[in-house]
């Protein structure tokens, strides 16, 4: 099982200075000691749960048990128009983290079946 | 004469309510009691499919708009028909994603239609392209739902289908009817390899619920 790591915060850090100005106030900005890695499979076309309530600075681990390419992508656009995670595709067995650190609702889908459609919910 | 009249609307509302009886969706959960009910219900949604799809196809070929989208309208409800049954035996959530898998199908077709009419080799390749990928994802799909479907079985089912249903389409193009018909015929009979292998399937992943 391969598992890649890639940080939103990390992201979000590269990111010119006020490009989330106006989302930064309802971001708690501060990180849990107790972060949590939450699940999240992708059986059958669907990303289940959906949507998956986090804490700040939590993680969601994707872990693909389709025999098919799926993808957890950001549906909003940061800086450049890139999304604002992108797992990129994985294979079966695979699986890939993204950690949230800005409250609300991040929606995102799969490049390679855009009716695929999941929401973390970010909240504290 | 009097009660041969009498008789003959007898007849005629016998023939009506068997009519409607038959009419009533196939996919509809109190429809489908056994592995027996399942494997009618799948064989006949799958070859309608392939039916209203040469139906769809051979309107556009003949610029017949308003008949194409009649035939595009009942293709559609066959697809919600088929999703519906996806959903009785899988739930919602496989419903769902069910649904737009099945459109993205047709899609292709259609675009491999259009661009026959406009002669369009590239749009025509790509079309093929699109559906030969597409096999894979819903051998993935099936497979994920139920492993005792084989991803590539399904898959390589689901190319032997594009591949038929184009061949058709280019015979509609040729205004080749005959051709055109014999080849719907075959790919109509075909989905019964892919009806039966999943019916069966089913069965065998809740043999309490469908062996009966
Ligand atoms: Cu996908």
């Amino acid at each position: 099982m391969t598992t890649t790591r890639r940080s939103f915060l990390a992201f979000l850090a590269a990111l010119p200075a006020g490009t989330f100005a106006g989302r930064a106030r309802a971001c708690a900005g501060v990180v849990h000691a107790s972060a949590k890695v939450h699940e999240v499979d992708i059986r059958t076309f669907q990303f289940q749960p959906s949507p998956l309530t986090i804490a700040p600075g939590d993680t969601v681990r994707w872990t693909n048990r389709d025999g098919i390419e799926h993808s957890a992508t950001a549906v909003e656009t940061g800086s450049g128009g890139k999304p604002q995670f992108d797992t990129g595709l994985f294979g079966r067995g695979e699986s890939r983290e993204v950690t949230f650190t800005e409250s609300g609702h991040h929606d995102y889908f799969c490049t390679r079946h855009p009716s695929m459609k999941g929401t973390v919910v970010v909240e504290g | 004469m009097l009660n041969t009249i009498t008789i003959r609307r007898t007849v005629l509302g016998g023939i009506a309510a068997l009519t409607l009886a038959v009419t009533a969706p196939v996919a509809q959960a109190d429809h489908i009691k056994t592995g027996a009910d399942l494997r009618v219900a799948v064989n006949l949604l799958l070859a309608e499919h392939v039916n209203l799809a040469a139906a769809a196809t051979g309107w556009a070929m003949m610029g017949l708009n308003k008949n194409f989208e009649a035939a595009a309208g009942g293709l559609d409800a066959n697809t919600v028909d088929l999703a519906n049954a996806i959903g009785l035996v899988y739930g919602d959530g496989a419903k769902e994603a069910f649904l737009p898998l099945w459109r993205k199908h047709i899609g292709f077709f259609v675009d491999y239609t259009m661009a026959t009419i406009k002669q369009d080799k590239a749009g025509r390749e790509k079309a093929v392209a699109n559906l030969m990928d597409y096999a894979r994802d819903f051998g993935a799909f099936l497979n994920s739902a139920n492993p005792n479907l084989p991803a590539d079985a399904v898959e390589a089912l689901v190319k032997e289908h594009a591949v038929t249903v184009a061949a058709m389409v280019d015979a509609q193009a040729n205004q080749d009817w005959p051709k055109a018909y014999e080849l719907q015929r075959k790919a109509a009979a075909h989905m019964q390899m892919i009806s039966d292998a999943l019916a069966g399937a089913i069965v065998a992943q809740f043999p309490e619920r469908f062996g009966g």
